[in-house]
């Protein structure tokens, strides 16, 4: 808990959220992203560490008594993954938004076929 | 598969319809998609660059000029929770971001549809296709149809097969009701002085629109309703949208049309 605390403070890690099967918002620390299944996102409520594809699936809201679900895939957490609302007409929010693109690239195939 | 048509009746001119809402508010004008089309896309966007395509970003302005209608309502000037055009400007805008890329809506054959969300936020849909398949009961469930997914939304063949069967039994319960009035079956029609001349078409007409809600879509965009969210319908979104479909539509008027003493 206290080092993510100590790296937001930093200012390197900064807050993400998904509403895949309930919200969850969470601290996405780029610095422990080395590998696509590294835990580097921290969960803001219970602070557990996830990698992306995990955190995606991750929340504490209880069961849906009425919503059906179509089309989640996990390994599509890039398209589920948000800046925090918060940052929305901040000025931070071009910064943060350019960030978690590259996150979201960083071990996509497009990528690894280029560093190759 | 090819199958043969559900009806050889020539097409309509125009597949679909859409209006676009925020709360119970219609906003805009009707925005309608030529069979020639088959691909519509709905997104946030202000500037519809050719195709088929119905930007509510450049919606914004119609209230202000007064276009406004309140669905199922008269038009005054406070909206839903008493809010005002400021409030309800601030929710266009919330909207314009968040719908983004949007929907695309495909009709396939006759006239079955299928959407492929290309928002970087989910949808969520009103369908009686998708009940079906879900294994719920019609109008039960909400479906939330993730960023990048492509499904089918609607099938002409089952919306046809269910308003022949909701027809049947509204024409049924009125020739039973007829028959109470008139005093061949004993029943509660039959007390309290209504006259026997209530027409079959006209008890059926009480069904036509559950049967005219068997051919639209509604989705709303980013927000869910129902029992896991804290908007209790649809017209509680802040953004959606309803799809009539006209093939749908068409056939249902000759469903009506077949039921006997319907044109009296
Ligand atoms: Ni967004
Ligand atoms: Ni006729
Ligand atoms: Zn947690």
């Amino acid at each position: 808990k206290n080092t993510l605390a100590q790296l937001k403070e930093t200012g390197s890690a900064f807050e993400v959220e998904h509403e895949c099967l309930g919200k969850c918002q969470g601290l996405f620390a780029p610095q422990f992203y080395l590998a696509p299944d590294d835990p580097c996102i921290q969960c803001l409520e219970c602070y557990g560490m996830f990698s992306p594809q995990t955190f995606v699936m991750h929340s504490h809201r209880s069961p849906d008594k009425r919503t059906c679900h179509w089309g989640f895939e996990s390994a599509k957490w890039h398209c589920y993954l948000h800046i925090n609302q918060k940052y929305l007409g901040t000025s931070e929010e071009r910064e943060l938004k350019h960030l978690l693109e590259e996150m979201k690239e960083k071990f996509s195939e497009k990528n690894q076929k280029r560093t190759r | 598969v090819l199958q043969p048509p559900v009806s050889t009746h020539p097409g309509p001119e125009f597949w679909c319809s859409i209006a676009y809402f925020e709360q119970d508010v219609q906003v805009g004008e009707i925005f309608k998609v030529p069979s020639s089309c088959p691909t519509v896309v709905v997104d946030g966007y202000v500037d519809p660059s050719g195709g088929a395509r119905f930007c509510l970003g450049q919606l914004s302005n119609e209230e202000e000029k007064g276009k406004i209608r309140r669905k199922g309502g008269n038009g005054e000037k406070r909206g839903p929770g008493g809010k005002s055009r400021a409030e309800r400007s601030v929710l266009r805008l919330w909207a314009r971001l968040h719908i983004g890329k949007g929907v695309q809506l495909e009709r396939r054959g006759e006239g079955d549809v299928w959407m492929r969300c290309r928002s970087d936020h989910a949808v969520f849909v009103q369908s009686f296709y998708l009940d079906r398949e879900a294994g719920r009961a019609p109008g039960d469930a909400v479906h939330k149809v993730y960023p990048g997914a492509h499904i089918k939304v609607f099938d002409l063949r089952q919306c046809h097969r269910q308003m022949q069967q909701q027809a049947a039994t509204a024409q049924a319960a009125a020739a039973a009701q007829a028959a109470a009035v008139a005093g061949s079956i004993p029943g509660p029609g039959s007390v309290g002085g209504i006259a026997p001349a209530i027409g079959l078409s006209v008890a059926a007409g009480l069904g036509v629109d559950d049967l005219r809600r068997l051919c639209l879509v509604r989705l709303s965009f980013v927000k869910g309703w129902g029992p896991d969210y804290p908007r209790a319908s649809i017209t509680c979104t802040p953004c959606w949208i309803e799809v009539h479909l006209h093939r749908a539509l068409q056939l249902l008027d000759h469903v009506l049309h077949a039921l006997p003493d319907a044109h009296a």
